[in-house]
């Protein structure tokens, strides 16, 4: 049998240009959108997008725990005794400083109340859902909501250090605006003699401060925020001072590492 | 690559993964595929979550900015590298 192709045209399916260059206009179209909900709604698609996260966090949290634990198991056991006896001289070495803490933070809640200040009590704890290094705005995402916070409540770790402040509330989740945020800046103390500056952000946890150069400032010195009633910002690391410089550079850094942050609490504002 | 599962990819990298990590996935999705625009809605929805208040326009969506011109430039250097065909 024969096939005649002579006759046959060869057909081929036409691409439609037309719907492809409709394509950017929709997406930006979109986008557009987006932008103008983020505006006049600004919670309602953060919410969504939080709620989605949420479980998704938690997984990784135990991954990464699961991970860190089957490195542990691959040390060796000269490591871990050698490791075990320097953080017991460690935790010795903290036993004593806190007696101390603890003596010095009575007498100072004491002199607070004969002044008419009084701490709060309304602190409730909360778990980090996303942590800084995950951002590039220097923000953790915690699992508190419109019950329990307001915009503007302090964020603390371990009770004493304070982190940042409460920035937006979606619903069950809040997001927190680290105080190293870039371009926040804020007046503090700086040492014993409580020398006055402003501290700016410089996002991780690190702080500079300028102050002319004949100011004495030692590292380790401690660096306290009157605007925040005097709570602990941080401690000075490093000190560029040149001779040909008027003013000395201080960078300072918060004591907690942004990585590590599990837990916070926050103080509800009467 | 199939497009659609680098979406997903993309998506939950937003939430799994470091800042710089989502920035390589974005970049390369940029690279390897024509017109992805969603690269920018991804963006978007990274600054919405994570960006704080108080900050001017340039400072709160910064991954939005850097995706659109990462955007314009992948397009428009696609056409000199010769790993794509003519027609992209």
């Amino acid at each position: 049998m024969r096939i005649c192709l002579s006759g046959m045209k060869k057909k081929y399916r036409q691409r439609n240009r037309s719907s492809f260059k409709k394509i950017p206009f929709i997406l930006f179209g979109l986008l557009l959108l987006f932008i103008l909900l983020s505006l006049l709604l600004p919670t309602l698609i953060p919410r969504n997008l939080i709620f989605i996260g949420k479980p998704l966090w938690f997984l990784r949290e135990t991954v990464l725990l699961n991970l860190t634990e089957a490195r542990d198991l691959l040390r060796s056991k000269s490591e871990l005794i050698i490791k075990n006896k320097e953080e017991k001289k460690e935790i010795e070495k903290l036993q004593l400083q806190n007696l101390r803490l603890n003596l010095l933070e009575k007498e100072n809640a004491e002199l607070k109340s004969l002044l008419g200040r009084k701490k709060s009590d309304k602190m409730t704890l909360a778990r980090v859902l996303a942590k800084g290094a995950g951002s590039i705005y220097d923000s953790l995402i915690i699992d508190l909501g419109e019950k329990d916070v307001r915009k503007g409540d302090k964020v603390f770790v371990e009770g004493a250090v304070l982190v940042g402040l409460i920035d937006e509330v979606f619903g069950k989740n809040s997001r927190v605006k680290l105080l190293s945020a870039s371009g926040n800046s804020y007046k503090v103390e700086v040492g014993l003699q409580g020398i006055r500056a402003k501290a700016t952000g410089r996002g991780g946890g690190n702080f500079e401060i300028i102050l002319p150069r004949g100011v004495e400032i030692g590292i380790g010195d401690e660096i306290i925020s009157p605007a925040f009633e005097g709570t602990l910002v941080g401690v000075v690391d490093f000190i560029d001072s040149r001779p040909q410089d008027s003013f000395q550079k201080i960078l300072f850094k918060a004591p907690w590492d942004i990585n590590q942050i599990k837990w916070v609490l926050v103080e509800r504002n009467e | 690559m199939n497009r659609f599962f680098f979406n997903i990819i993309l998506f939950f990298s937003i939430f799994l993964l470091n800042w710089w990590l989502f920035g390589i996935l974005l970049l390369a999705g940029f690279f390897l595929f024509k017109n992805f625009y969603e690269g920018l809605v991804y963006a978007a929805f990274y600054d919405l979550i994570f960006t704080v208040n108080g900050l001017p326009f340039y400072g709160a969506y910064q991954a939005v900015i850097f995706s659109f011109i990462l955007l314009v430039l992948s397009e428009y250097f696609k056409k000199y590298l010769k790993f794509y065909p003519d027609n992209v």
